[in-house]
């Protein structure tokens, strides 16, 4: 061992000895003295804190209204006082009648600005403002005689007073960046306690990926590369071979020796690094520590690589280059396969089917409508392409209307890709039920122009079941079920969806009746099912399953509630199959709930804790089949009593289930085949597997086999994510408040670790051999 | 390796031993041309012995001794050094090595260099602090060897190479073109140095150049060409050797009237026969060597180069001096020397080789 660790030590002295260790030092230090006065200063602050904002909505709705002349006079004050950028965006978000909320960074620095108005005060607008012992000697003064704090006090009460109750009064805490003690950004728009996640999840990452990700690991590489060549020098290798050690060991030790050179530079930086932010910032991230390794490994895997380049070859640069091909290479590769692997087989995953006659539909991951085309043995995509990545509802089939009805995300041409609500479809296909019924122009059952337009969803539709020849819609404001006559009637234009502008569209309110009572009010995650024999709906809200108990038609009301006892956020999917309902969440396993006493939510033992995808249930047999996030079925008796994980005959995992009324089960499964299968007999009736396109072929025959085959450093960088900030990042993504959304595949976060070891010690494996067995 | 192999090393003491050994290099495109560097070598080096290895550039001196260090693998044919598989580990810890054109890494020191291929012999800290600085004083380093060896001179780099060969007591020292670089002082140092460890009872093998080296330290010497040990033995014995074989060449020197000497140098055994002008031309003042013999100044000398196949004949040639009345001055057989044998072998090959060449 001692020759070798002498070959080792011998690297260092090199290193040392030709400076290039204390250079690098040096340069860390430089660097680590340069951030060291960066700083989270904490203070009060007059100006608004997003913390502070009570009703942002109301807030928002109460300036729009201001801007219009509306509004109590205060008011108007405090929208004549706001910078004219941030009138512009509330008056043009009013005019695009934009939805969703409006963004908190750009509320709180717009009303922010208003702080700095000197005539803000009026004693006519603001009459009872001189009662608040706090503000008399303020107003007593102009605007324009008050420093900067004092105006900043003034104005911040004046507007609260404006506001009442939307916005939490006083002095707020907030945080800048300081430099040597000297603020150098405004105050910060998240709160102290946000901050932590903010830096670690951004700040250190690109500081780590890229700061020592790239440019620290070609340093090393740049470093180290003439390690080996200088190993070759004729007249030095002839004496070192002549000593009694192995040719394999020197080389590995070489391959150490250059390693912990590399090791000790990351270490330097990195404590130095750790201990920075820990006694300046207070965060002590040890997440920071373990980089260290992680990054080590990274150089070893380009280090193996120049290291059999300088054994080839025995030229430092020539050594370098073909180590800056390889890192060009697996990045182009790892690229490549991201966004091929997006558009082959993460985008087009069939996540629903629905099975009408004798044709299937499918749902993708992307939101398409696809229906099957036995013909040319291709999925033919329905009514329209959309843009981007979207969630569709349904699709139902309404029988009465020989239709079938789908909620997609309306999109406004050349305006941008925000959501504008989701806009009924509704596409008439009689000729599925109906052999005679053909289509007038002989249209292909895909064609767009099967498709009226109907009116929006209400908004923040979260779930749509069909019902009774209709569609019924749960939202956050309760449930409401569509009148299909009014639909028809106020939009029956034909569109394609590129021309889907919103005027087009009619107005919810006229053609949704809301089934439930003003004050109820469901919350997220949640989702519904109905019980027909009851003839209640019963809604899984936050936690709690709620019955909501037929009047009418038109009418329902609240009936029992029963708590779940489950953590909050948890997601729930619920189904009824005429006796027994079944609610399957991704915390806490499957309860089963008897609707006859709805007396309590019994556990089912049998079933292990899975994240829940799907669940549905046979018309046939009564029983529930329910699908998991990384493709398990399990199939569940209709008694709610039995379950059993079910071995599928299909290859990879299931992405999508349908239970026809045969009682045969449709499993979607490798992106977007299906097998119909009968449970009973474990027999495959059919099997729809669509042609490759040229794309896949060239995801399937060349992109993938070399992705796989090649190492993956990038894939590493998860691993120092998740270091970091401690989660999970590939279950950030998927962590929705949608079960049935699964976007990416699913991959071992240490996988890399093993992929890129495999191949350090190949590389490494093949240059000794190469070493061996070479006449030098 | 083979038992015979081994029997025989045990037994006669062999520290190397070679037997068939040969070397074959491919190269060109797809490596379709093969070179062979050396061909079935036979070699034995006593224990004890200093062993020269001569050879011109590129016959494959470098090679055998890369084959005995495992730094290239023997294409067939065996090798031992100590009794071991040549290039062994165990084999190479009792080896010094002292490579032609050493180059030392930039950043060690004398004193560090030792240390670093100390360490890579195995020894512990402690011995190499022991072995340092007599070894430093040997090689006439003691003082330097704190100075980074990129400020060293050549010579003084051969010296620490040296050194370092010496450092863990091998049992047997390679010395490739050991005097290259060094002065006459630096080299009679070496030669010393050789000679002190064959009283020591160390084994050395010497490859170089410098024939009269060799003549002086060598107790036996191979001479290589082409790949191939043409000669070996000691070299008294390779100078017999290579005089019985041939005609020796006899210088003779006489003096007389010039016809004479003429008439009697006549023949196949006579090679030159050169004037040397007047005897009294040759001489500065009669007066100083009292010759008063005036007509004995007017007689020519000559020099004259003879070949003949046995001393006896030189004899004959003697008598016939005399009865011709000429004087014989001085009758020199010209002795060989090991760099005659080295020419006459090397130039016989290289003009087999063309002629070889050329009937291709």
């Amino acid at each position: 061992m001692k020759p070798y660790l002498a070959v080792i030590y011998d690297s260092f002295v090199d290193a040392a000895r030709s400076r290039v260790l204390w250079v690098l030092l040096a340069c860390w230090t430089i660097v680590l003295a340069a951030i060291a006065p960066f700083s989270i200063i904490q203070g009060t602050t007059m100006d608004f804190q997003p913390d502070q904002i009570l009703d942002r909505g109301q807030l928002v709705e109460a300036l729009t209204a201001a801007s219009k002349g509306r509004g109590s006079p205060d008011q108007r004050a405090v929208w004549d006082a706001l910078e004219p950028s941030f009138q512009q965006t509330i008056v043009d978000r009013q005019k695009n009648r934009r939805g969703g909320r409006f963004p908190m960074g750009q509320l709180v620095n717009g009303l922010t600005t208003a702080l700095d108005h000197t005539e803000l005060y009026s004693a006519d607008i603001w009459p009872t403002a001189g009662k608040r012992s706090e503000l008399r000697e303020l107003l007593e003064q102009p605007g324009n005689k008050l420093s900067t704090t004092e105006l900043h006090t003034r104005n911040r009460y004046l507007i609260e007073l404006a506001f009442p109750g939307l916005i939490r009064s006083g002095q707020g805490n907030a945080i800048w960046i300081g430099y040597a003690g000297i603020k150098v950004s405004d105050s910060l728009p998240f709160p102290q306690k946000q901050i932590r996640p903010f830096f670690e999840g951004i700040v250190l990452m690109v500081i780590l990926k890229i700061g020592l990700g790239i440019i620290g690991i070609f340093i090393g590489i740049i470093v180290t590369s003439s390690m080996i060549p200088e190993l070759f020098q004729v007249g030095s290798l002839h004496l070192l071979l002549s000593k009694p050690i192995s040719r394999t060991w020197l080389l590995v030790a070489k391959f150490i020796g250059g390693t912990a050179f590399v090791t000790l530079n990351v270490t330097y930086l990195l404590v130095g690094f750790f201990l920075l932010v820990g006694f300046r910032l207070g965060f002590w991230n040890t997440g920071i520590l373990w980089c260290i390794p992680i990054f080590v490994f990274v150089f070893m895997i380009y280090y193996s690589v120049s290291t059999l380049a300088g054994l080839v070859w025995r030229n430092a640069i020539i050594s370098i280059v073909i180590t800056i091909l390889f890192w060009a290479f697996c990045t182009t590769i790892g690229i490549t396969h991201g966004v091929m692997q997006g558009i082959v087989t993460v985008l087009p995953e069939v996540v629903r089917l629905e099975r009408v006659g004798e044709t299937m539909f499918a749902v993708t991951n992307r939101g398409e409508l696809k229906i099957w085309d036995q013909g040319s043995a291709k999925w033919q995509t329905a009514f329209g392409e959309t843009f981007g990545e979207e969630s569709i509802i349904g699709p139902f089939w309404i029988d009465s209307e020989k239709s079938l009805y789908y909620g997609r995300p309306a999109r406004i041409p050349f305006g941008g890709m925000q959501s504008e609500g989701i806009r009924l479809q509704m596409a008439s296909l009689p000729e599925l039920v109906d052999k005679n019924a053909a289509s007038p122009d002989a249209l292909p059952l895909w064609s767009d122009k099967r498709i009226d337009s109907g009116p929006e969803f209400p908004p923040r539709t979260r779930r749509a079941i069909a019902w009774k020849d209709t569609v019924v819609a749960l939202t956050e404001r309760g449930l409401y079920r569509l009148d299909i006559e009014v639909a028809k009637a106020t939009d029956a234009k034909k569109l394609f969806s590129i021309l889907d502008l919103p005027l087009l569209g009619g107005k919810p309110s006229d053609a949704y009746i809301k089934m439930t009572p003003e004050n109820w009010q469901p919350e997220s995650p949640m989702d519904f099912c109905y019980i027909e024999d009851e003839e209640c709906f019963v809604v899984y809200s936050r936690g709690t399953l709620v019955r909501l108990n037929k009047i009418d038609d038109n009418e329902f009301e609240i009936g029992a509630t029963l708590n779940l006892d489950l953590p909050d956020g948890s997601l729930a999917l619920v189904a009824y199959n005429g006796t027994t309902c079944i609610i399957a969440t991704n915390k806490s396993g499957v309860f089963r709930v008897d609707c006859k006493t709805w007396d309590r939510a019994i556990k089912l033992e049998s079933v292990q804790e899975f994240v829940p995808r799907s669940i549905t249930h046979s018309t046939i047999d009564g029983s529930f089949a329910l699908l998991g996030r990384d493709g398990e079925l399990w199939q569940i008796g209709n008694d709610g009593m039995s379950a059993e994980q079910l071995k599928l005959p299909i290859s990879g995992k299931c992405s999508a289930i349908k239970i026809d009324d045969a009682g045969y089960w449709w499993l979607a499964h490798e992106v977007n085949r299906v097998v119909c299968w009968d449970a009973q007999k474990n027999q495959v009736i059919q099997t729809l597997v669509p042609n490759w396109s040229l794309v896949e072929r060239i995801y399937y025959w060349g992109v993938y086999p070399l992705y796989w085959a090649n190492p993956k450093p990038a894939g590493v960088d998860t691993a120092i994510q998740r270091l970091l900030t401690q989660d999970d990042p590939l279950s950030l993504g998927r962590e929705t408040t949608e079960l049935q959304i699964v976007r990416g595949p699913r991959e071992d976060l240490w996988q890399p670790i093993w992929s890129n070891a495999i191949f350090i010690l190949v590389m490494l494996g093949c240059s000794c051999v190469y070493l061996y067995r070479q006449d030098l | 390796m083979s038992a015979a192999l081994a029997a025989d090393s045990s037994q006669s003491d062999f520290v190397i031993q070679t037997k068939n050994l040969s070397k074959s290099y491919r190269h060109g495109w797809f490596g379709r041309e093969k070179f062979h560097a050396l061909r079935d070598v036979d070699l034995n080096v006593r224990r004890g012995e200093v062993f020269g290895l001569l050879g011109p550039n590129g016959a494959g001196k470098t090679t055998l001794i890369k084959l005995l260090l495992g730094i290239v693998h023997p294409s067939s044919g065996q090798a031992q050094v100590l009794g071991e598989n040549a290039g062994s580990q165990h084999a190479r810890r009792r080896i010094g090595y002292l490579p032609e054109n050493l180059v030392f890494p930039r950043h060690h020191t004398g004193e560090g260099a030792l240390q670093f291929y100390g360490r890579l012999s195995g020894l512990s800290e402690n011995a190499i602090r022991k072995q340092m600085k007599p070894l430093l004083e040997v090689v006439g380093l003691l003082g330097r060897e704190r100075e980074p060896v990129r400020k060293y001179s050549k010579g003084m780099r051969q010296r620490l190479g040296l050194a370092q060969a010496m450092l863990h007591d091998p049992e047997i020292l390679i010395l490739d073109e050991p005097t290259d670089g060094l002065d006459p002082l630096g080299r009679s140092q070496i030669r010393k140095l050789i000679e002190r460890l064959k009283q020591s009872g160390k084994s050395v093998f010497l490859n170089s150049h410098i024939l009269q080296e060799v003549e002086l330290v060598c107790d036996r010497v191979a001479i290589m060409a082409h790949g191939k040990i043409r000669a070996v033995g000691n070299i008294e014995s390779l100078i017999d050797q290579h005089t019985h074989a041939r005609s020796v060449d006899v210088w003779l020197e006489v003096a007389g009237d010039e016809n004479t000497c003429r008439q009697l140098f006549v023949g196949t055994d006579v090679q030159t026969l050169e004037s040397l002008g007047k005897l009294g031309a040759s001489i500065e003042s009669l007066d100083a060597l009292h010759i008063a013999d005036e007509a004995a100044l007017q007689r020519t000398r000559f020099r004259v180069q003879l070949k003949i196949d046995e001393l006896s004949q030189s004899d004959a040639w003697v008598d016939r001096i005399r009865s011709a009345g000429l004087s014989l001055i001085s009758l020199q057989p010209q002795r060989l020397r090991l760099e005659d044998i080295f020419v006459r072998l090397v130039a016989s090959l290289e003009a087999d080789s063309q002629v070889a060449t050329r009937s291709k």
